[in-house]
């Protein structure tokens, strides 16, 4: 038992103290699924910021921890989209071009495989991008995956597949080349 | 390179990517310093601002049938303006009451917040009257075919915070919701104000429900947690209270379930392996054990049923089918209740991306089905937990939101 579900046997805690419980639990790992999907650590980290401050808005509309940690965990993949749609707009360009851009500091720790893998993930549909990030970096259900993403457990189940076989197929052209 | 193998190497690029990811340590100090300040990304002029929520509170609602596109249209032109076209239902679900502003569209109506005080209410949209009240808020509701009774399940709180019923100033609610944090399914009578409890679920909550149209037979499904997720559905008869579980043959969560119009079938799907449909016999024993289970037929490589219902016209059903690598098609098709195996062609094709309810319509001229698309630019929670419900040639829709308070708006459309 967590903090979060300490919440709703303890109704005098504040909702500062219950986001202070969200934030310790799942601050870290918001930040890195984040950074899967934008790639950028400061893009990661304004959007999980942003994604705490609307649940503490809302604080008091949100039926329990389990419903503000889904609302969290959604805020921070649609805060994600809309950074790189907005990333895209800004620069008129495909957002695959700025991985090439991107900080020394921020493609150091990576070697060439992976390099490559990385790029090839930011290639794909952002709706297949974001199922195989969940579903195998941040290991949702494809329940989870369906009510975050506001699709359906088919679609999840299917895009997966989709996004598998054009990451295989990037992946297959890019190490023979 | 197998699919096993393009995983694994997605999964070592991304830990290595985000590997030292730390963040901000001071990022919690600085969201409790100053709670309310407007988000940077925000400072967009109002008028955008306003644009998107509209945007992002629509919820469509189609009713999709060749068959209505017609003569219906020269003997009741006025009184069904949702025949036959493209019905949209737009509700703004940004504040407190997700019922306090619907628009819709095809008659220019507004309710305004004023109209909804505190009480979840059924409005009639045509005149903007509240037509009823009800004392708490439900979710999954769904009304009988005389209108007497609306059933539905709540959240518990204990006492606490943090659920839409959990603020009420009616006695009884706020009794009934503190007894514990389990959900409860119920239903509350409009002639004697009653509440009545139907049972309690596995915690944490019930994942989906299905009464009767005449409201005499209730199913339930909940998911106990812990050694390793389990689903019991919970049916029970009304009248005398008298209820019985019987296990999901399989440990996974079933949210689409629909009793057959006299209550002795009872059909769902499950959503963790790809949505088989389940039959079960509810007059054996064990129903459990005897039932039938189907993923749909060939042609589709990939395929699942989704949002079973069944009325006087027969057992439906939502079909995702992956003919081939090219993509997705859905539509709806009539199942044969013994064999659950498709009678007849597809009836009605269903948008890219799934539903979130389906709806069989009895119309002057025929069927038609209503559905909510998943893929509506909504917020989280608002889509959930929709049901459009057909009573009597009206319309209706059926609205708890999760995120927003669930509060339980019912929306007399026509």
């Amino acid at each position: 038992m967590g903090p979060l579900t300490a919440r709703s046997a303890r109704p005098s805690l504040t909702a500062a103290d219950a986001i202070a419980g969200l934030h310790a639990q799942h601050y870290r790992s918001l930040v890195r699924l984040a950074v899967a999907l934008v790639d950028q650590e400061a893009s990661a980290e304004e959007v999980v910021q942003e994604a705490f401050e609307r649940v503490l808005r809302r604080w008091h509309r949100l039926r329990d921890s389990q419903a503000a940690e889904a609302y969290l965990r959604t805020a921070v993949v649609n805060g994600c989209r809309d950074r790189l749609r907005r990333r895209a707009v800004r620069r008129a360009a495909p957002v695959t071009h700025l991985r090439a851009a991107g900080s020394a500091e921020e493609t150091a720790i990576v070697n060439d495989e992976q390099r490559r893998t990385l790029e090839a993930l930011h290639v794909l549909p952002t709706r297949q991008r974001e199922v195989l990030v969940l579903r195998y970096f941040a290991q949702w259900s494809e329940a989870e995956i369906a009510d975050g993403l506001g699709i359906s457990v088919g679609t999840v189940k299917s895009t997966a597949h989709r996004g598998v076989a054009a990451l295989r197929a990037a992946l297959t052209e890019t190490d023979e080349a | 390179m197998n699919d096993n193998m393009v995983i694994d190497r997605l999964r070592d690029a991304l830990e290595a990517r985000t590997e030292h990811v730390e963040g901000r340590a001071d990022s919690l100090d600085l969201l409790l310093l100053d709670p309310h300040r407007r988000p940077r990304r925000h400072a967009a002029p109002a008028s955008a601002v306003l644009a998107a929520a509209a945007a992002a509170a629509v919820v469509g609602v189609l009713l999709l049938a060749t068959a209505l596109r017609g003569p219906s249209s020269d003997t009741q032109p006025s009184r069904q303006p949702g025949f036959g076209s493209t019905y949209n239902i737009t509700a703004g679900t940004t504040d407190r009451y997700p019922a306090a502003d619907f628009f819709v569209t095809r008659q220019v109506v507004k309710l305004t917040r004023s109209t909804f005080t505190d009480r979840p209410v059924i409005a009639r949209t045509s005149d903007l009257k509240v037509v009823r009240t009800l004392p708490l808020s439900l979710m999954g509701a769904r009304l009988t075919t005389d209108g007497s009774r609306v059933f539905g399940f709540y959240m518990g709180s204990a006492g606490g915070e943090g659920t839409a019923n959990s603020g009420s100033t009616d006695e009884r609610v706020r009794k009934l919701v503190s007894r514990d944090t389990a959900a409860h399914a119920v239903y509350y009578d409009f002639t004697t104000g009653d509440i009545v409890d139907l049972g309690r679920a596995a915690f944490p909550g019930i994942t989906g429900m299905t009464v009767t149209p005449n409201g005499g037979t209730v199913a339930f499904a909940s998911i106990a947690t812990g050694g390793g997720d389990h689903t019991t559905i919970r049916i029970v008869d009304v009248a005398t209270g008298q209820g019985r579980n019987i296990a999901v043959p399989r440990p996974h969560q079933v949210m689409a379930l629909a009793l057959s119009p006299d209550g002795k079938r009872l059909a769902f799907t499950e959503t963790e392996s790809g949505n088989i449909l389940f039959l079960a016999d509810l007059s054996q024993p064990n129903p459990a054990a005897t039932a039938t289970a189907v993923v749909p037929p060939s042609p589709c490589r990939k395929a699942a049923y989704d949002y079973p219902t069944w009325t006087d016209q027969g057992l439906f059903a939502a079909r995702e089918c992956e003919p081939n690598q090219r993509g997705m098609v859905s539509d709806v098709v009539r199942l044969d209740p013994q064999t659950l195996q498709p009678a007849g062609p597809s009836l009605a094709r269903l948008p890219d991306g799934g539903v979130l309810t389906l709806v069989v319509l009895q119309t002057p001229t025929g069927l038609a089905f209503g559905y909510a698309p998943a893929r509506t630019p909504g917020r989280l929670g608002d889509q959930r937990d929709q049901r459009v419900v057909f009573r009597e040639n009206e319309l209706w829709l059926i609205k708890a939101g999760a995120s927003a308070g669930h509060r339980t708006g019912l929306v007399w459309g026509t």
